[in-house]
């Protein structure tokens, strides 16, 4: 076994979810982006199992930011990408962008 | 509505109970935002989706798990618990073990009794409107006493339903006579068969697997059997409509049950259609003979249904005496005040009623309390055991509890860790109960005469039950130990000066020592009592002699060769008498009537009253070795003997006489026949001891029933073998076969109910023994271990290892003789009021106290000895080393 750490489908989504939101990236945020970009929709427990997840493998980081009135006072847990998770990201994207290439090429093999 | 605007509070407290702060926080907040989106959206199912939403994260596996943010130290240090719990339970495997143990033994007690008071309690529940069905009785008055009777005559059912609109329907049911039934060539005596009246089935919600219920009873000679008893006669076919032969006549099955209900006052195996017999048509109403039951329409009130009942005496009742015993009017309408019918709540009958005549034996709500009590009180003596030994091995959890303390455990979490640890103690203690249950079933069912199933104990309701029980156990028993535990001085704690035994505890468990040794010694006393009270019963003069004597059943079939069979039998050598008669002592029935004397009639002494008949010949005084008080035997040459009788000395004096002057007195019977007394010969005891002996008259009938025959021999098979050939030679016209008792045997059955009272006092004294010599034997160990050093120095100083034996048991001696002082006053008083119901009973005596409380010494002895021996025996270098 390498030391590689391996990234689920959803995992992945949420990952890029939270790319994407950038300083607004928590539980809510997350479920309703997901449901609107890529038409998944799930519940709010498991965005968070994943997101915990994610930051036990070391590709999000969080804080606890500002509460608001629509959350009835309470804090939410900001997430932001780390280097790693964006690397991450990125071999995923080159890996799979070779693989196309190769697929549409079959003479590169 | 602003109601509308909020979710439920119920999951937000849930959530802040179960996640740390920080985690439920941003939950909350995620979950509030969701559900104000949710309002726009969907606004009838925001709440539901917020419930959804937030159990949803009662299944993440990070939910539940320590994560980055402040953990739930909680449920951390459950696990901890956990672990601890099990590394203490593995060292001091000796103290759990008797701890799971001893409470495993008192649940299932406590379980198998529950059992038995559950269905003691639940008996006639099935039938559908059980709650309004009465069974008609009478109490009749004789002699200042009244009598009861569990059965009517036969028209006062239909009486009673005709007269009045609040009665809704009613049934009548009574005990077949056994005939012998044929189906080819399977003979088999039926003797549990019931004659129902047509609505009886319907009447108590007995279904039928096949046959309608309506018609099944409705015409004569119409047979409705169990599957059993189906199966006993055709096997694998298909018994509806089968023919089975009593002699020349033929009863047609006409429907099948499975089987009546275990807890119903009835268990027959058939019912045969009341049709069948002539009597059941009968619109007589001043005898008894049949159990009636009437329906009542819903929440009518029997007591003022019974005040009704007078003026139907006075209808019926009156007119039959005064034709029945010839008397005048005025004579007769005494009854009206003498005879009273009753109505007794069918779910009544099992524990309430204690007539002669009862269907099944009945139960006793009596025994319904004791056992219930001694059930709890062996659940609690299993408990103080918990207690006790919990607290005791609290010493050697000094050092972890300071540990803790010092770590920064808090009085709660201590508390906590220690309940947990005796609920999980309990828990596996119910566990064993289970298995202990399984493995004492078919012995308990065996004192108890039922036969309850291990799955009754799996039913949801009973497991429920069961469970919340072991918790509160666990609880109640954890309590003590663990509050005791978590208040000591955590520095004490540590520089090993608080040892665990203060003063004030000590004399707590010197309390629950007593407590036990009290309850266990007046149970070893009680069932010594028991025992001697049966012994005595059982081996009492009965004024008869009841040993060798053979009785030969069912000889009514051999119709007029009864009595040829009894002559040639008596010719044997090895015969020394034999006589052919209706009934014998140890029977549970016998028929009877109304008698009065004749001397009295007219007189303000007039009073009629109800009398055993025996039906016997010249024999069987001397068969019986009776004896005569006064007067003589039956004799042959007296031929006015057939109007002759022969009465006991109780009759005597219920007649007014004596037994010197009764001879050549009258008594007038039911049906205005006269009879004259010969003799008078001792009361013999003829019902149970419990009993005293009743009226009696014996007269002389032909065609009795049975022929008894007394024996010298020792040789006692070779002669019934001959007794078998002779029947076969005189039984031309029946298919009964040969079939014999002794009667010794048959009056062993009349102390089923005391013998099983011994057994099950027995069985508990040995458990509550069991259970307390567990406890003393767990605080010895403990005691000599506290006291290792003790004993080393005392051992150099000189004591000799009997010195200290002495030292170490003398503590708990004391305790066990205090137990016992207690224990005698309540023995006395509540083994008084038992014996009390026995017409015949013996006196407690000092001695059984002395037996008792040799017992519970020679057990306290047993079970700390091994422990005191070895610490009075080990050397003392060795406890003094470190």
């Amino acid at each position: 076994m390498s030391n590689r750490v391996y990234l689920g489908e959803l995992e992945e989504l949420i990952l890029l979810m939270v790319a994407l939101l950038k300083d607004e990236a928590y539980g809510v945020s997350i479920t309703e982006m997901l449901k609107k970009t890529a038409n998944r929709e799930i519940t709010i427990s498991a965005t968070h199992a994943a997101l915990h997840r994610l930051e036990e493998k070391g590709f999000v980081k969080s804080k606890m930011g500002g509460a608001s009135a629509e959350r009835g006072g309470r804090r939410k847990r900001m997430f932001s990408i780390t280097a790693y998770g964006r690397n991450t990201l990125e071999d995923l994207r080159d890996t799979r962008a070779t693989i196309w290439t190769m697929i549409s090429n079959p003479a590169l093999t | 509505m602003i109601s509308d605007l909020q979710p439920p509070a119920w999951v937000d407290k849930l959530i802040d109970r179960l996640a740390p702060t920080a985690l439920a926080e941003e939950i909350q907040g995620d979950l509030f935002e969701l559900f104000l989106l949710d309002i726009d959206r969907t606004p009838r199912s925001a709440k539901r989706k917020y419930i959804f939403n937030a159990l949803g994260f009662l299944f993440k596996r990070f939910f539940w798990r320590s994560t980055p943010i402040p953990s739930s130290t909680h449920f951390f240090m459950l696990n901890n618990y956990f672990l601890i719990a099990w590394r203490s339970l593995v060292k001091n495997k000796t103290f759990y073990s008797i701890n799971i143990f001893g409470l495993a033994v008192g649940l299932a007690c406590a379980l198998l009794i529950g059992s038995y008071i559950h269905s003691e309690l639940t008996y006639d529940t099935y039938a559908k409107h059980a709650n309004d069905i009465y069974r008609v009785e009478i109490q009749v008055l004789g002699n200042g006493n009244w009598a009861r009777y569990s059965t009517v005559d036969f028209g006062v059912g239909d009486g009673i339903a005709d007269a009045y609109p609040e009665v809704k329907s009613f049934t009548r049911l009574t005990r077949g006579f056994a005939p012998y039934l044929r189906y080819n060539d399977i003979v088999l005596k039926a003797d549990n068969i019931g004659i129902a009246d047509s609505g009886f089935l319907e009447f108590f919600s007995i279904p039928l697997l096949s046959g309608n219920s309506k018609l099944a009873l409705s015409e004569p000679n119409q047979l409705v059997v169990s599957r059993d008893f189906a199966k006993r006669y055709f096997g694998d076919e298909d018994p509806m409509g089968k023919v089975l032969q009593s002699g020349p006549t033929g009863y047609k099955v006409t429907g099948v049950f499975d089987r009546i209900p275990e807890g119903s006052h009835f268990q027959f195996d058939a019912f045969l259609s009341g049709e069948t017999l002539a009597k059941f048509r009968r619109p007589s109403w001043s005898n008894v003979g049949i159990f009636t039951y009437v329906q009542l329409v819903e929440n009518a009130d029997p007591k003022a249904l019974e005040s009704k009942f007078p003026d139907l005496v006075r209808k019926h009742v009156v007119p039959e005496i005064q034709a029945d015993m010839g008397v005048g009017r005025e004579e007769a309408e005494k009854a009206v005040n003498t005879f009273v019918f009753t109505l007794r709540p069918l779910r009544d009958i099992h524990l309430g009623s204690h007539t002669s005549d009862e269907l099944t034996p009945s139960g006793d709500i009596r025994y319904v309390y004791i056992f219930g009590a001694l059930a709890v009180f062996i659940l609690l003596l299993a408990c103080v055991n918990f207690v006790n030994l919990s607290t005791a091995t609290s010493a050697r959890r000094m050092r972890e509890i300071g540990i803790r303390k010092v770590m920064g455990s808090i009085k709660q979490q201590l508390i906590t860790q220690f309940l947990t640890e005796s609920v999980m103690l309990a828990l596996g203690a119910m566990f064993l109960a289970f298995g202990l249950v399984a493995l004492l079933l078919p012995l308990f069912n065996q004192f108890t005469g039922k036969s309850t199933e291990f799955s009754y104990f799996l039913q949801p309701v009973t497991l429920a039950w069961v469970i919340g029980g072991t918790l509160v156990v666990g609880i109640l028993s954890g309590a003590y130990p663990s509050f005791l535990l978590s208040s000591f001085n955590t520095i004490q704690v540590l520089k090993g000066s608080a040892t665990g035994t203060a003063g004030k505890k000590d004399f707590l468990r010197s309390g629950l020592v007593v407590f036990q040794f009290a309850v266990s010694s007046a149970l070893i006393a009680a069932t010594l009592i028991v025992y001697q009270q049966l012994s005595y019963m059982q081996n009492k003069d009965l004024g008869y002699s009841k040993e060798q004597v053979l009785v030969i059943n069912e000889t009514r079939s051999l119709r007029e060769n009864e009595k040829n069979y009894r002559d040639e039998l008596a010719t044997d050598s090895r015969v020394i008498n034999a006589s052919v008669c209706s009934h014998m002592p140890g029977e549970k029935s016998f028929r009877g009537t109304e008698a009065f004397a004749k001397d009295r009639l007219g007189t303000s002494e007039h009073t009629e009253f109800h009398i055993d008949i025996f039906c016997v010949d010249y024999d069987y005084l001397n068969t019986l070795g009776i004896e005569l008080a006064n007067g003589r035997n039956f004799s042959r040459d007296f031929p006015s003997d057939s109007s002759a009788i022969v009465i006991n000395e109780t009759a005597a004096y219920e007649f007014g006489w004596t037994p010197e002057t009764a001879l050549d007195k009258r008594v007038i019977t039911s049906g205005q026949t006269e009879y004259h007394v010969v003799g008078v010969v001792k009361n013999f005891n003829y019902t149970s001891p419990r009993q005293k002996v009743g009226p009696l008259v014996m007269m002389i009938r032909g065609n009795r029933g049975a022929v008894l025959v007394k024996l010298n021999a020792t040789d006692i098979s070779d002669f019934i073998q001959k007794a078998r050939t002779t029947w076969d030679k005189y039984n031309t016209e029946s298919d009964v076969p040969f079939s014999y008792t002794f009667l010794d045997e048959k009056f062993k059955v009349l102390y089923t109910a005391e013998e099983r009272t011994g057994k099950i006092f027995t069985s508990f004294a040995t458990l509550a023994v069991i259970i307390a010599g567990l406890g003393l034997f767990g605080l010895s160990t403990y005691s000599a271990e506290q006291r290792t050093r003790e004993i080393g120095i005392r051992k150099v100083l000189g004591a000799s290892s009997q010195n200290v034996l002495l030292m170490l048991s003398r503590q708990f001696m004391l305790l066990v003789l205090l137990a016992f002082a207690i224990a005698v006053p309540l023995v006395l008083w509540g083994m008084n009021h038992w014996l009390n119901d026995f017409a015949y009973r013996i006196s407690i005596g000092w001695w059984i106290f002395a037996i008792a409380a040799g017992i519970s010494c020679v057990i306290a002895f047993a079970s700390m000895g091994v422990q005191a021996a070895r610490a009075a025996r080990a050397n003392p270098v060795r406890s003094l080393r470190n």
